[in-house]
């Protein structure tokens, strides 16, 4: 596995998890980043399943949306905090534990080497990854990243992978405007407005039943393009 | 005059009265309300005005011509609350995130 350089300090990378009624699944994904030493930041976003109390004992910074705004919102409410806390590096993890701890040090190589500002996490640049989507998913990804690709001109391999890392310098110059879920296409966006330096890195997902039944329906997939065109027009 | 005329204008004068007391206080859209409600009048006192119009633009009826408008409008509304909702939305997210930022409890140490 890489090993970030000697001056990504751990305890300066910040995790960003949000989490909406994310109940035990958070409580364990938490427990599994512990011995890496990262500092962790959950953005409780208005639950109503007692997320704050599940997390009692547990050494994370612990913020509350007093309702819930969305993933988007979520992301940067935790990142707002991060950077007031003087982290130097900043993840997007998601809370329902379908991205590796393991993968973290990866993602965070190529930013910590200065080699670029943003890393995206993709499923699509392993083959042995490929195999392990399921199929449905598959084809919906690959019409997202064309989507993506037309409206952001970023050509990316994976355009809706919530495992990113970036700079301090990178986190400052992007602000999430978009709540809900089509924050995904923003982000790009913004990586690209602010000609920062993106790279993609491979990464496995878990499909576990759990992120299954939580993951984004695929209709949905039509209505936050609707809501990512509102905002390209208006 | 017929009885729908009078329905109407009395209905007419009772929306101006409304927005003009309770609604916009901009100089401009009440100005602008103000003579649409004023076309508003003139045309149900004179309807054949319409047809008029129509005729002049190309549209076979009076009644024809106010639905294409009155179906621009409904649109030029709807893109303006859509608007209006976003600006709303977003200020609600600053306040619940400056909520959230000031609420935040840091680990405890050697807890």
């Amino acid at each position: 596995m890489e090993q970030p350089s000697p001056d990504c300090v751990q305890s300066r990378v910040f995790l960003v998890i949000p989490a909406y009624n994310e109940g035990r699944v958070l409580a364990s994904t938490i427990r599994g980043l512990l011995p890496y030493g990262y500092s962790i930041v959950v953005v409780d976003d208005g639950s109503s399943d007692g997320t704050a109390a599940i997390l009692k004992g547990l050494p994370v910074h612990y913020l509350r949306h007093p309702v819930n705004l969305g993933q988007g919102a979520a992301l940067q409410t935790g990142m707002d905090y991060a950077l007031a806390q003087g982290a130097e590096y900043i993840l997007h993890f998601d809370a329902d534990g379908q991205h590796p701890a393991e993968g973290i040090a990866s993602l965070l190589a190529p930013v910590c080497r200065g080699e670029c500002d943003v890393a995206v996490g993709s499923r699509f640049l392993d083959a042995e990854n490929v195999k392990l989507i399921p199929r449905g998913r598959r084809i919906l990804l690959r019409g997202a990243v064309v989507i993506s690709g037309i409206l952001t001109r970023l050509w990316l391999s994976d355009a809706h992978n919530g495992f990113r890392a970036l700079s301090r310098a990178a986190a400052q110059k992007i602000r999430l405007r978009e709540n809900g879920f089509a924050h995904a296409t923003e982000f790009l966006d913004e990586v690209r407005g602010a000609r920062l330096r993106l790279r993609e890195v491979p990464v496995t997902i878990r499909y576990t039943d759990y992120s299954q039944a939580k993951g984004q329906p695929a209709l949905n997939s039509v209505n936050i393009l609707i809501d990512v065109l509102l905002r390209k027009v208006l | 005059m017929l009885p729908i005329q009078a329905i109407l204008i009395a209905l007419l004068l009772l929306i101006g009265g409304i927005y003009l007391t309770a609604l916009s206080s901009r100089l401009v859209s009440r100005l602008a309300l103000l003579s649409l409600l004023a076309a508003g009048v003139v045309f149900v006192i004179n309807p054949d005005l319409t047809t008029r119009i129509a005729h002049s633009v190309g549209v076979g009826r009076g009644t024809d011509l106010l639905l294409y408008l009155f179906c621009l409008a409904s649109i030029t509304v709807f893109l303006k609350l859509y608007k209006k909702n976003r600006a709303m939305e977003e200020k609600l997210t600053e306040v619940a995130r400056q909520v959230a930022l000031r609420g935040a409890q840091a680990p405890h140490r050697e807890a």
